[in-house]
C-alpha cells in the first residue's frame, strides 16, 4: 500500500510542477515549479532507496539533489532579477519567440513591457498571473 | 521498524497538497510560503523514513536557504511597483475592478485542468501501480549512515558538490552587480 | 591521474583571485592559457609510464572513481584545446567582469573534465550540474537583453533536463542498486515499465542538453548571443561534453545492446542532421547560421553514438584492420567531436574577427571581406570544406568512418542522409561564403583591417591543425591499431 501511495504521491507532485511550467507566464514561478519536481525527485528516491535497500546511497544522492537544486535556484533568482531590472517586467513574453514554441502561454503573453507601461506589468511581477 | 506508516501517509498527501497550493496560489509570496510549506511536510517524511541528513538538509536548504532566496528576489521586484499601484487602486473602482476581474477568471479557466488532472491520475494509479509486499522491503531503516557512504566511498561527489557552491557562488557575483550597476 | 585535471583548475582558481582586481585582470588569460596547456599535455602523456612514479603521490587517502581511459584522454585534450582558443578570442569586459568570467571559465572546464572523467550516474549528474550552472551566466555575461533571456530559456531547459536525469538515474537504481556504469551496464534489461521510462527521460534529457532536435529550441540564441569567447566555449566544448559525451558514453557503454535508447538516439541524431542543415540556410546571420550548423554536425556524433549501441558486436575486416562496427562507430563519433572542436571554433573566431573589425554580423550588411581580411577569409573557407567533410580535411574521415558504420550495419537510410546533408551543408556555407567573404567589397568597408594578431594567429593554427588532421589521418588509424582498439 505504501509503495503505491508513494508513487501516487511523486507524480502528482511532478504533475503539479510541469503544470505550473506549461500555465504560468511569471518566470519566478517557473522557478518554484522546478523546485517542486525535485521535490518529487527525491520522493522517487526514496521509494527506489527503499525497493533496493541502497538507503544510504539514495539519502546521498537526494542530500546532494537538494543543494545543487537550491544552489540552481539561486541562480534563476538572479538571472531573473536582472531581466527585470533590464525591463521592468517577469513576463514570459521576455523569452521571446523560440519560447513560445515550447511554452504554450508564452504565445498570448505580452512581450516585453516598456518602462512607461510599467504599472500593469509591476502588478503582473509581483501578482504572478 | 520505527516508523509509523500512517502518520508517512499522511506527510504525504500532506506534501501533494501543499504543491497544489504552490501553484495556484494567486500571488508570488504565498506561492514560496506554500512551498516551505511542502518542504517542511517533505522534511518529515524524510526524517520518519530514517533519512536524517537528508531530512536536516531539506529543511535548512529548501525550506530555509531557497525560501529566503526566493524572498528577497521578489522583495527586490517590488519596491518599483508599489506606489503606482496604490495609486491605482485609489483611483476609481470601476476602472480597476474590471480587468482584476477578468485576470482571476482567466487565471481560474487555466488552472481549473490542474486538480482534474491530479485526481484523474491518481485514480489511475491507485488501480493500476504495482504494489510490493511491505514485509519485502523497509527493513533496516535506522542501520545506514549516508555520512560514512559520502565520506568513505563517495569523496568524489563531495568535491564536486564543492565545485557546485563555488559555481554558483561565482554565479550570483557575475550577475548581481549588473543589477546594481542598472538601479544606478 | 584523474584528480589532477580537478585540482589544476581549482588551484588556478583561487590564483587568480588572490591578487587586486586590475593585477589580477591582468593575469587572467596567463592563467587560463597556463591551465589549458598544462591540460594539453598531461592529457596527451597519461597512458604514457612516466606517470607510474607519481601515481602515489595523487592518491588521496579515500578512493576518487575519476578514470582516465583512452577517449576520456582525447576529449580532455579537447577541451583544453578549446579553453586555450578562448583565452585567445579574449574574455571582453572590465576588470571584475573579466576575474569573475575567467574564473567561472576555469569552473566549467573542472566540470567538464570531471564529466568525462567519471564512472557513475550519480557523479555524473553533479558534475554536468557544475557545467550547466556555469554556462548559464557565462551565457548572460554579455548583459544585455537578448543574452538574459537567451541564458534564462538555456535555464529552464537545461533544469527541467537535469531533473528528467535525476528521475530517470532514481529509476535505474531502483532496478539495479547500483549506479555505477559497469554495474548497470551488466544488471539492466529494460523489460519492466520503470526502467523503460528511465530510459525514456534519458534520452530526453541528454538530447536537451545536446541541442538535438527537436529540443534545440535554446541553442541558436544561446552561441549567437553571447561574446565571442563564450560562443566559441559553448560550441566547441560545452554542449558536447554536456550532452553528446553522455550520450556517446552511455549509449555505447551503459546501455549497450537494448534496442530503445539506441534507435532513439540514431533517429533523432538524423532529424538534427536534415533540421540543422536546413535551418542553416535560411539564416541571415553569422552566428546564427554557426549555431544551427553546429545542431547539425552534433546529429552526426548523436547518430553514430546509437550505431554504436546498436549493432550488434559484428567484427569485420577492412583491408587489414579487424574492428567492430561499435568500436568504428565510437571512434568516428571521438574523432567527429575533436573535429567539430578544431573546424567550429575556427569559425567562430572567425566570426568574431568579423565582428570585431566591421561591427555586425548579419549577412546582407557584408560583402567581399576576403580582400581586406585574407587570412579570416581563406581560414574559413577551410574551416566549411571541413565541416562539409571534404578531403584532405579532417571532417572527411569522421563522416567516413560514420557512413562506412552505417552501411556496413545495413543502415543504408541513415547512411544516404549522413552522406545527402554533408552536400546541403556545402550548399549553405557556399552562401555565406559568397555573401559575407567573397563577391563585392561592400561599400564604407574600404578601411577594413584585418583582424588582431591573436585571432588571426589563432585561425591560422586551427586550419592547419585540421588539414594535418586530415592529412596524418592514416597514420591515426596506425596509432589506434597499435593500442589494440581497431
Amino acid at each position: 500500500m505504501l509503495t503505491k501511495l508513494f508513487i501516487v504521491a511523486l507524480v502528482l507532485t511532478a504533475t503539479a510542477g510541469i503544470y505550473s511550467i506549461v500555465a504560468t507566464r511569471n518566470l519566478l514561478r517557473v522557478l518554484i515549479a522546478m523546485e517542486i519536481i525535485s521535490k518529487a525527485a527525491v520522493l522517487l528516491l526514496m521509494l527506489a532507496g527503499a525497493i533496493n535497500g541502497q538507503m544510504a546511497q539514495a539519502e546521498a544522492f537526494a542530500v546532494a539533489l537538494i543543494i545543487i537544486e537550491a544552489v540552481v535556484t539561486a541562480i534563476g533568482a538572479v538571472l531573473c532579477i536582472a531581466l527585470h531590472a533590464k525591463t521592468g517586467s517577469l513576463d514570459i513574453g521576455l523569452l521571446g519567440k523560440a519560447a513560445q514554441a515550447i511554452l504554450p502561454t508564452a504565445a498570448q503573453a505580452t512581450p516585453a513591457v516598456l518602462p512607461t507601461q510599467a504599472t500593469p506589468a509591476e502588478e503582473g511581477a509581483h501578482n504572478a498571473e | 521498524m520505527g516508523f509509523s506508516t500512517v502518520t508517512i501517509i499522511i506527510l504525504l498527501i500532506a506534501v501533494v497538497l501543499a504543491a497544489f497550493a504552490a501553484v495556484v496560489v494567486r500571488t508570488l509570496p504565498a506561492a514560496t510560503i506554500f512551498l516551505a510549506v511542502t518542504s517542511v511536510f517533505l522534511a518529515s517524511a524524510l526524517y520518519l523514513f530514517g533519512m536524517q541528513l537528508a531530512a536536516v538538509i531539506e529543511l535548512s536548504v529548501s525550506a530555509g536557504l531557497v525560501t529566503a532566496i526566493l524572498a528577497s528576489a521578489i522583495a527586490l521586484l517590488k519596491p518599483a511597483d508599489d506606489k503606482p499601484a496604490a495609486t491605482e487602486a485609489g483611483r476609481g473602482d470601476a476602472s480597476s475592478n474590471a480587468p482584476a476581474n477578468a485576470a482571476r477568471n482567466s487565471r481560474l479557466m487555466r488552472y481549473l485542468a490542474l486538480p482534474i488532472i491530479m485526481l484523474a491520475l491518481a485514480v489511475a494509479l491507485l488501480i493500476l501501480a504495482p504494489d510490493l509486499d511491505s514485509s519485502l522491503i523497509w527493513t533496516d531503516i535506522y542501520s545506514f549512515s549516508p555520512q560514512a557512504l559520502l565520506w568513505g566511498e563517495r569523496t568524489l561527489d563531495i568535491i564536486a558538490l564543492i565545485f557546485v557552491i563555488l559555481a554558483g557562488v561565482l554565479g550570483v557575483a557575475a550577475l548581481i552587480r549588473r543589477r546594481e550597476g542598472e538601479e544606478r | 591521474m584523474g584528480i589532477l585535471f580537478l585540482l589544476v583548475p581549482l588551484i588556478c582558481l583561487f590564483i587568480l583571485n588572490l591578487p587586486r582586481r586590475g593585477a589580477a585582470a591582468k593575469l587572467a588569460p596567463w592563467v587560463l592559457g597556463v591551465v589549458a596547456v598544462l591540460q594539453m599535455v598531461f592529457a596527451a602523456t597519461s597512458h604514457l609510464a612516466c606517470w607510474e612514479p607519481f601515481i602515489g603521490f595523487f592518491t588521496l587517502p579515500v578512493p576518487v572513481a575519476l578514470v582516465v581511459d583512452p577517449i576520456t584522454a582525447v576529449l580532455l585534450f579537447t577541451i583544453a584545446l578549446v579553453v586555450a582558443v578562448v583565452t585567445v578570442v579574449g574574455i571582453q569586459g572590465d576588470a571584475r567582469d573579466k576575474v569573475i568570467t575567467s574564473s567561472l571559465v576555469l569552473t566549467v572546464m573542472a566540470g567538464m573534465n570531471g564529466v568525462v572523467m567519471v564512472r557513475d550516474l550519480f557523479t555524473l549528474y553533479i558534475f554536468l550540474e557544475i557545467t550547466a550552472l556555469s554556462c548559464f551566466v557565462l551565457i548572460a555575461t554579455r548583459k544585455e537583453l537578448r543574452s538574459l533571456s537567451a541564458a534564462f530559456r538555456y535555464f529552464i531547459l537545461s533544469g527541467l533536463a537535469s531533473l528528467a536525469m535525476v528521475l530517470a538515474s532514481a529509476l535505474v537504481f531502483m532496478q539495479v542498486g547500483s549506479l555505477d556504469f559497469a554495474l548497470v551496464a551488466a544488471a539492466i534489461n529494460g523489460q519492466d515499465p520503470a526502467t523503460m521510462t528511465g530510459l525514456i527521460l534519458f534520452v530526453v534529457a541528454f538530447c536537451i542538453k545536446a541541442g538535438a532536435v527537436p529540443f534545440h529550441g535554446w541553442l541558436p540564441e544561446a552561441y549567437s548571443s553571447s561574446s565571442s569567447a563564450i560562443s566559441v566555449l559553448l560550441a566547441g566544448a560545452t554542449t558536447k561534453v554536456a550532452g553528446v559525451y553522455a550520450i556517446i558514453r552511455l549509449s555505447s557503454e551503459v546501455f549497450a545492446g537494448i534496442p530503445g535508447p539506441a534507435q532513439a538516439f540514431m533517429a533523432l541524431g538524423a532529424l538534427s542532421i536534415i533540421v540543422g542543415a536546413f535551418a542553416a540556410m535560411g539564416q541571415k546571420e553569422m552566428k546564427r547560421m554557426l549555431a544551427f550548423s553546429s545542431i547539425s554536425q552534433l546529429g552526426y556524433i548523436v547518430l553514430a553514438a546509437g550505431l554504436a549501441g546498436a549493432a550488434a558486436d559484428v567484427t569485420v575486416s577492412l583491408g587489414g584492420l579487424q574492428t567492430s562496427i561499435a568500436m568504428l562507430a565510437i571512434i568516428g563519433a571521438v574523432v567527429h567531436f575533436v573535429n567539430h572542436a578544431l573546424f567550429k571554433s575556427l569559425l567562430f573566431v572567425n566570426a568574431a574577427a568579423v565582428e570585431e573589425q566591421c561591427g555586425t554580423t548579419q549577412l546582407d550588411q557584408l560583402g567581399g571581406l576576403t580582400d581586406r581580411m585574407p587570412v579570416t577569409g581563406w581560414t574559413s573557407v577551410i574551416g566549411f570544406l571541413s565541416t562539409a567533410g571534404l578531403p584532405p580535411f579532417s571532417g572527411f574521415w569522421s563522416k567516413l568512418l560514420i557512413v562506412i558504420a552505417l552501411v556496413l550495419a545495413n543502415q543504408w537510410v541513415y547512411a544516404v542522409i549522413a552522406i545527402l546533408m554533408s552536400l546541403v551543408t556545402l550548399g549553405y556555407f557556399l552562401i555565406l561564403q559568397r555573401k559575407v567573404f567573397f563577391g563585392e567589397l561592400r561599400k564604407g568597408f574600404e578601411e577594413l583591417k584585418e583582424a588582431r594578431g591573436a585571432l588571426v594567429g589563432t585561425s591560422l593554427i586551427l586550419a592547419g591543425l585540421t588539414t594535418a588532421l586530415g592529412l596524418l589521418f592514416p597514420f591515426v588509424l596506425l596509432l589506434l591499431q597499435g593500442f589494440g582498439l581497431v
